[in-house]
C-alpha cells in the first residue's frame, strides 16, 4: 500500500532534517537510539499481535507497564535485590500481567469494533487506581515492610526509586565499543530474541488463528476457531510482553520514577510502531525495529533543533508531541478509507 | 448415519420449519431443494451449529448424527463432530495462498515443536502443507497451483478451494453444500458435480443444496423437496441415468415435476389481470450496472413503460434486489437511464426524488423506517425533508435557512389518520413508535411513506418478504389498488414468482445480473425456473 | 435512566454530602457553588449532545472547540475588552473560530466513520500541541498575556479579574438571605438548552437525528448525510467554544497549553452519568448528569483536605470520570452484542 511506505519515508526525511538543524554529532545521536532501541523496543512488539488480531492498537499496555512497576516495588519492599530479586519482580509482574490481560480481554470482548477508545480508557482507569494503591493506599491499609520507600509524612511510596542493586546488572553485559558508539551487545540481542518470539507465534497455528480472526470473525466462526478466546489470548500476550518490555526500561534507565514512568508508554510506542509502517491492521517485527529508529531519531533531534531554527527548545518538543499524536491520527484516518481492502498481514 | 425427525424451528413468531425428517447414509448424496424461503437455510444452519440458531432459542425435534444426540453450540463443535460445510459466501482468507487456506486450522506442524510448546504454538511447516493441499487437489479433480494468493483466483476456483478445505478435515463424515454451483459456468458445474461424486465415494455423506435442479438430478440419490418449512414429497433419484441437464427425454418432466413440488398450489386471494401492452416508456435503462454486495447487475438493459407493473425476478445473488437501490443511488451504478426521452448520467436519492421515482427497500427495518420515532413521523419524514410537503408555513418568509422550518402538525396527523383508513394499518395509535407494529403493518406504513412522496415510478423489492401469509396478500392489494389511484408505474422485485405471476403485466427475469428473458405471467411455473436457471423453455 | 453508575454515584453524593455536614463545612456556600459549577461546566457538556445525536459518537475531540474558544477570548482580552461587553466581543469571536475549526474537523471525522470516537481523541491531542506552537508565538501585544521575561509568548495562565471575570455569574445575582444564586448565569444556561430542544424540533434537526439512528433511511430520503454529520460536529464545536468562555469567565483565568488535552472525559462521563444512551440524549442527561458530576468533584475536595489527603480527591475523581465512560462502553456493547 503506497500509503504506508510513505510514513517511513516522510519520518526519515523529518529526522534528516532535524539531524542537520540540531548541530548534534552523529555518534551521541547514535548512542542515545541505541539506547531507546533497547529500552523500548519491547514494548513495542508488545502492539503488534493485538493489531494482527483485528484489535486495534492495544493502548493498555500502560497497565503490562504497571504489573511490571508493582513487581518491583514489591520486589524492593521486601528487600530482595540482584538475581533473586529480578526473578521476583519478573515473575510478579509476569503473574498480574496474565490476570490484567485476562480482565482486559473479558472487556474488549464486549465492545468489538470499539477497542481502541476502550483500551485508552482502561490505561486511565488503571493508572488511577495503581495511584489510590501506592500514594494512598501504602501506609494506610497496607503496611510496607521497607520504611525506606515511603514518603516522609508516612504515607504513600516515594516519587523516585532508586535502583542501584540492579543497575548495570545486564547492560554493561558484552558492551562493544566501536569508537565513540557503546553497543550493549547482550541487551541489543536480548530484545532481538523478543522479536524472534513475536515472529515465531506468527509461524504457528495460533499466529494463523489470529490473522483469520482479524480479518473476519464471521469467516472464523464458520472455520471454527472460538473468536473470544483468541482474542483474549491475543491481549494476554500483549499485556505480558509489555511487562517484560517495561522492565527492561527500568531497569535500562537506573531508577522508577513511581508515578511517572509508565506515562506515555503506550502513544510512544504506537507511534514509533505506526513510523516504521505499521497500520490499524498490519503490523511486523520489521515495522516495530525501524519505527523505533526513526521515531526516536526524531525525538533526540527535535528539542535541539528547535532551539537551533526557533531559538525556542520548547517548540522542538511540541513538534515531537504533535508528530506523536498526529502520526496515530493519520493512520486512523489513512485506515478507514482503505477498510475494506485492508493490507491482509502476510504469514 | 444422519437422522433428522421433527425438526423444527421458530424465530419469534415466524416458523421456518415446521417439521422436517431426513435422513443420509455413508456415501449418500441427499438433495435438498426448495423456493427461497422454504427453510433450506435453516436446515443447513441447524446441521452446521450456526450460532443464529442458538441465540434464538434452539430447535426442536430430533437431530441424530451417528446414533448419538446432537446440540451444537458453534461451528467449532460440529467441525470436532465431522461435519464440514462449503458456503455460499466463502470462508476464505484472500490474504493467503491456496494451501494455506485449504489447510487452515489444520496445518502441518514440524512434530518436535508441537511436542514442546502445544498443539497452538508448532511451527508451521509450510512444505507440508502445499503437498497435503495439492493432493486434495487432484483428489478432487482440479488443477491449481497452491502457492497463488487467493484473492486472485477467479470465483470459480475459489468455490473449489473452498470445497478442499472441507474435504481436507480429517474424519470429516458429513459434507454439507450450499449452492455450490451458483457461481460456477456450465463446464466447471460438471466438474463440480464428479468431485461431489468422488468425495461420496469415499463414503462421506453429502447434502447438497442447489437451485439447479439438473445438477441435482445428475448427481443426488434421493431429493427432498422444502416447502414452507416443511418435507414436500422425497423422492428417490438415479443419477447415473441423467448425465446432462434435460438430454433424458424423462429430464425435463422431472424437472417440471418437482418445479411444480416446490411451490404446490397458493392460496389465490389477489389476481390481477394484465393489461395490454402499453404504448409509451417511462423509463429506459442501457448498460445499467450496480455494485450491490451480493447481487451485482452486469450492463442491464430494461424497458418500463408507462402505467405498467412489471415484475422482476431471479436467484438469489443475480441482480434482482439491485435495480431499485442502484437507481436510487444507494449503491455504485454506472450506465445510461432515460427518463421521458430525457437521459440521466448521475443516480443519486435526492435527484430521482426530483424526477418522481421512489422505492420501497427490501430491508424495512434497516432503510425504510426509523424504528424509534412515531408513525406519524415515519409516513411524513421523506416527504418533508425532500419535497418541502407538510411543512409550517414561514412566520417570516424572508428567513429562507433550513434552520427555521418546522413541519406542520395538524398536516402530519391528519395525513397519518388517512393512511391509517386506508391502508388499514393495524395499531393504538399513529403516535405509536414503528417498532411495535408487525412486519406487514410496519410495510403498510413503508407504502404510505411512499405515497406521501406522489411517485411516478415506484420500485418495490421482496414487498411480502418476512410477512405471514395474510398480510402478503393484504400489501399486493394494496399496491395493485395504489398502481390505480395514482396512476404510477410500479416496478416489483421478487423471488416469490407466484406472487409476481398474480399481480404482474410482464415479468422480467435475470440472469447473472442481465436480463435474460421477458415472459408473460400466463406461462406456466416451470418456464419461470428454467429461465432463472439460464435456461429457456423447450 | 437509572443505571448502575446514577445509583453509585447518587450514593457517593449522598455519602460525601453526609460528611460534608458532619464536618460542618458551609452548606449555603456548597449549593451555590454547585450551582454555578453545573453552569461553567455544562455548557461544555451540552456541547457534546449535537454529534451524540446525529450518530458520531462521544466528542472526544472537545479540544478543538476549546482551543476556538480560547482564541476568541485572547481575542477580547488582547483589545483589552471588560465586562459582559468582553465576554460577548469573545463569544463572537469564538463563534467565527468554531466555525473554520469545527469545518476542518468535521472533514476529518466524515472520512472515518465507525471510528470516529478514537480518531477524534487523537485528533484532538495532535492539535493541542500545534496550538501551543502558535501560543508560544503567537502576535498578541497586551503585556498582561505575554511572558515577563523575554516578552514573546503567552502566558500557560492568563487572569482575567481585570477584563470579564466572573461577569456573567455576578449578572442578576439574587441573595436570599444566606445563599446567593447566580440568576443570570442560569438564566443563560437555560435559554441555550432551549434553544438547543427547539433547533431538534425544527426540519433540520430532525433530519440531524434520523441520520444518527438511520443512516440508510435518511439517505434514502434525500438527505444529504454528509453535509448533515459536519453541521453537527460545528454545532458541537461552536457550543463547546461558548462553554469555554462561560467556564473561563467563571473560573476567572484562562488556561492556555496543555490545559484543554483532558478536557473532553470530565465531560463525557458527565453526560453518561446523566443516562445518555448513544443517540439517545437529552437536555435533562445533561443537566442531571452534569450537576451529579460536578456536585461531587465540588464536594469531594474540601473532605479531602479535611482529611488530610489531597491527592485523594484527585485520584477518585479521575477513577470515577474514567470508570463511567469505561461502564458505558461496557454496557453498550454488552447490549449490542445481545442483540446478535
Amino acid at each position: 500500500m503506497p500509503d504506508f511506505k510513505r510514513v517511513p519515508l516522510v519520518f526519515a526525511v523529518l529526522s534528516c532534517v532535524g539531524f542537520y538543524y540540531s548541530q548534534m554529532s552523529f555518534p551521541f545521536v547514535l548512542n542515545e537510539v541505541i539506547t531507546r532501541f533497547v529500552r523500548d523496543g519491547v514494548m513495542v512488539l508488545a502492539l503488534i499481535i493485538p493489531i494482527r488480531a483485528g484489535m486495534g492498537i492495544n493502548f493498555s499496555v500502560v497497565v503490562g507497564a504497571l504489573c511490571a512497576q508493582v513487581g518491583l516495588i514489591l520486589a524492593l519492599d521486601l528487600g530482595l535485590g540482584s538475581m533473586p530479586g529480578l526473578l521476583f519482580m519478573a515473575l510478579c509482574g509476569m503473574g498480574l500481567s496474565v490476570v490484567m490481560g485476562l480482565v482486559i480481554g473479558l472487556c474488549l470482548n464486549r465492545v468489538k469494533n470499539r477497542e481502541m477508545i476502550t483500551t485508552i480508557i482502561i490505561g486511565f482507569l488503571a493508572t488511577s487506581i495503581y495511584q489510590l494503591v501506592f500514594m494512598v493506599g501504602y501506609g494506610t491499609v497496607i503496611t510496607p515492610s521497607n520504611p525506606a520507600m515511603m514518603l516522609s509524612r508516612g504515607i504513600g511510596i516515594r516519587n523516585m526509586v532508586d535502583l542501584e542493586m540492579f543497575r548495570n546488572q545486564l547492560d554493561a553485559v558484552w558492551l562493544i565499543q566501536l569508537g565513540k558508539i557503546d553497543i550493549p551487545v547482550f541487551m541489543i540481542l536480548l530484545v532481538c530474541a523478543f522479536g524472534l518470539v513475536v515472529r515465531y507465534i506468527s509461524l504457528t497455528r495460533l499466529g494463523k488463528q489470529f490473522v483469520v480472526v482479524g480479518q473476519s470473525h464471521e469467516k472464523a466462526l464458520a472455520l471454527g476457531i472460538h473468536v473470544e478466546h483468541v482474542r483474549i489470548k491475543a491481549i494476554v500476550i500483549s499485556t505480558l510482553i509489555a511487562c517484560l518490555g517495561h522492565l527492561i526500561y527500568i531497569l535500562n534507565i537506573g531508577m522508577l520514577n513511581v508515578y511517572t514512568a509508565h506515562m506515555n508508554t503506550d502513544i510512544f510506542s504506537c507511534a514509533a510502531l505506526l513510523a516504521g509502517g505499521a497500520s490499524i491492521v498490519n503490523a511486523r517485527v520489521g515495522h516495530a525495529f525501524l519505527g523505533i529508529f526513526l521515531f526516536h531519531s526524531l525525538f533526540i533531534v527535535s528539542p535541539q533543533a528547535g532551539q537551533t531554527v526557533f531559538g525556542n527548545p520548547a517548540l522542538g518538543e511540541y513538534f515531537r508531541s504533535f508528530v506523536a499524536y498526529g502520526t496515530i491520527a493519520l493512520a486512523l484516518v489513512l485506515n478507514a478509507r482503505t477498510q475494506e481492502s485492508a493490507v491482509i498481514p502476510k504469514p | 448415519m444422519l437422522e433428522l425427525r421433527s425438526i423444527s424451528k421458530v424465530y419469534g413468531s415466524f416458523s421456518a420449519l415446521k417439521s422436517v425428517d431426513l435422513s443420509l447414509c455413508p456415501g449418500e448424496i441427499a438433495g435438498l431443494v426448495g423456493v427461497n424461503g422454504s427453510g433450506k437455510t435453516t436446515l443447513l444452519n441447524i446441521l452446521s451449529g450456526h450460532r443464529v440458531i442458538q441465540d434464538t432459542g434452539g430447535h426442536g425435534g430430533t437431530f441424530l448424527f451417528e446414533n448419538k444426540l446432537r446440540k451444537f453450540m458453534n461451528p467449532g463443535q460440529a467441525i470436532t463432530a465431522g461435519i464440514g460445510m462449503v458456503h455460499q459466501e466463502f470462508a476464505l482468507m484472500p490474504g493467503l495462498s491456496v494451501a494455506d487456506n485449504i489447510c487452515l486450522s489444520r496445518e502441518c506442524v514440524y512434530p518436535w515443536s508441537e511436542r514442546f510448546l502445544g498443539h497452538d504454538l508448532g511451527c508451521i511447516n509450510r512444505s507440508a502443507n502445499r503437498q497435503k493441499a495439492s493432493k486434495i487437489l487432484q483428489e478432487i479433480g482440479i488443477d491449481l497451483d497452491p502457492d497463488l494468493r487467493a484473492g486472485d483466483l477467479s470465483v470459480a476456483l475459489k468455490q473449489f478451494v473452498e470445497l478442499a478445505r472441507e474435504v481436507n478435515r480429517q474424519g470429516l463424515k458429513l459434507l454439507l453444500l450450499d449452492e455450490p454451483t451458483a457461481v460456477l459456468g456450465a463446464e466447471d458445474a460438471l466438474k463440480m458435480v464428479a468431485a461431489v461424486k468422488a468425495i461420496a465415494a469415499q463414503g462421506i455423506g453429502v447434502v447438497y443444496v442447489s437451485h439447479r435442479l439438473g445438477e441435482v438430478l445428475a448427481c443426488c440419490d434421493t431429493i427432498t423437496i422444502l416447502r414452507n418449512g416443511q418435507v414436500e414429497a422425497c423422492v428417490q433419484n438415479d443419477p447415473a441415468h441423467s448425465d446432462k441437464m434435460g438430454s433424458h427425454p424423462g429430464g425435463l418432466d422431472k424437472l417440471k415435476a418437482l418445479s411444480l413440488s416446490m411451490t404446490g398450489k397458493s392460496i389465490k386471494k389477489i389476481r390481477r389481470s394484465p393489461m395490454g401492452q402499453a404504448k409509451k416508456k417511462a423509463l429506459t435503462l442501457s448498460s445499467f450496472s450496480v455494485d450491490k454486495p451480493g447481487d451485482c447487475l452486469e450492463n442491464l438493459t430494461l424497458d418500463i413503460f408507462q402505467g405498467e407493473i412489471l415484475g422482476i425476478t431471479s436467484l438469489s445473488g443475480h441482480g434482482r434486489t439491485a435495480i431499485g437501490p442502484g437507481i436510487m443511488g444507494l449503491f455504485p451504478a454506472r450506465g445510461k437511464m432515460e427518463i421521458n426521452g430525457t437521459p440521466v448520467l448521475s443516480f443519486d436519492p435526492l435527484g430521482m426524488i426530483q424526477k418522481n421515482i421512489w422505492m420501497l427497500p427490501e430491508d424495512r427495518s434497516n432503510h425504510g423506517l426509523l424504528l424509534d420515532h412515531s408513525l406519524v413521523e415515519n409516513m411524513t419524514f421523506a416527504a418533508i425533508q425532500a419535497k418541502a410537503r407538510f411543512v409550517k408555513k414561514r412566520v417570516f418568509p424572508f428567513l429562507k435557512f433550513p434552520f427555521f422550518s418546522f413541519p406542520d402538525q395538524k398536516q402530519c396527523q391528519a395525513y397519518a389518520r388517512t393512511c391509517q383508513e386506508t391502508l388499514d394499518i393495524d395499531c393504538r395509535s399513529v403516535f405509536q413508535k414503528a417498532c411495535e407494529l408487525s412486519g406487514g403493518n410496519q410495510q403498510k406504513v413503508c407504502i404510505a411513506s411512499a405515497l406521501s412522496m406522489n411517485p411516478g415510478i415506484l420500485f418495490a423489492t421482496d414487498p411480502t418478504r418476512g410477512i405471514d401469509m395474510a398480510a402478503k396478500e393484504a400489501i399486493l392489494g394494496l399496491l395493485i389498488q395504489a398502481h390505480k389511484t395514482h396512476g404510477m408505474t410500479l416496478v416489483v422485485s421478487s423471488g416469490e414468482i407466484d406472487e409476481l405471476r398474480r399481480i404482474c403485466d410482464r415479468i422480467a427475469v435475470l440472469y447473472q445480473g442481465r436480463l435474460f428473458d421477458v415472459l408473460t405471467p400466463d406461462q406456466s411455473e416451470a418456464a419461470f425456473f428454467l429461465a432463472c436457471s439460464g435456461m429457456h423453455a423447450p | 435512566m437509572i443505571q448502575i453508575p446514577q445509583i453509585i454515584i447518587i450514593c457517593f453524593l449522598v455519602l460525601l454530602t453526609g460528611l460534608a455536614i458532619h464536618l460542618e463545612i458551609s452548606m449555603a456556600w456548597i449549593i451555590r457553588d454547585a450551582l454555578v459549577r453545573l453552569v461553567m461546566n455544562g455548557v461544555l457538556v451540552l456541547s457534546l449532545v449535537p454529534m451524540l445525536r446525529a450518530g458520531i459518537g462521544i466528542n472526544f475531540g472537545l479540544p478543538v472547540g476549546v482551543v476556538a474558544g480560547l482564541l476568541g477570548l485572547c481575542i477580547s482580552v488582547d483589545q483589552g475588552f471588560k465586562g459582559l461587553w468582553g465576554l460577548s466581543a469573545a463569544m463572537g469571536a469564538a463563534s467565527v473560530f468554531a466555525l473554520v475549526l469545527g469545518g476542518g474537523y468535521a472533514a476529518i471525522l466524515n472520512r472515518v466513520k465507525g471510528r470516529e470516537e478514537i480518531t477524534a481523541t487523537f485528533v484532538g491531542f495532535s492539535f493541542i500541541p500545534l496550538m501551543n506552537f502558535f501560543w508560544a508565538t503567537a502576535p498578541f501585544s497586551n503585556p498582561g498575556m505575554l511572558w515577563p521575561i523575554g516578552g514573546e509568548g503567552l502566558r500557560p495562565v492568563i487572569g482575567l479579574k481585570s477584563y470579564f471575570a466572573k461577569s456573567l455569574n455576578h449578572l442578576w445575582m439574587v441573595e436570599a438571605g444566606e445563599m446567593k444564586i447566580p440568576f443570570g448565569l442560569l438564566l443563560f444556561f437555560a435559554v441555550l438548552c432551549l434553544v438547543l430542544v427547539l433547533f431538534f424540533r425544527t426540519n433540520f434537526g430532525r433530519a440531524m437525528t434520523a441520520v444518527g439512528e438511520n443512516q440508510n433511511f435518511s439517505r434514502l430520503s434525500g438527505i444529504n448525510i454528509l453535509s448533515l454529520r459536519t453541521w453537527a460536529i460545528i454545532l458541537s464545536t461552536l457550543i463547546a467554544a461558548l462553554g469555554i468562555c462561560v467556564y473561563a469567565q467563571s473560573y476567572g483565568f484562562m488556561e492556555l497549553y496543555d490545559a484543554p488535552l483532558m478536557m473532553a472525559f470530565p465531560a463525557a462521563s458527565a453526560i453518561l452519568v446523566g443516562g445518555s444512551m448513544g443517540r439517545h440524549t437529552r437536555m435533562a442527561h445533561v443537566v442531571v448528569g452534569t450537576f451529579l458530576f460536578q456536585t461531587t468533584y465540588l464536594i469531594s475536595g474540601p473532605i479531602a483536605n479535611e482529611l488530610m489527603l489531597p491527592e485523594v480527591a484527585e485520584i477518585f475523581r479521575l477513577m470515577i470520570t474514567n470508570g463511567i465512560i469505561l461502564y458505558a462502553l461496557l454496557y453498550e456493547g454488552g447490549k449490542n452484542n445481545a442483540r446478535f
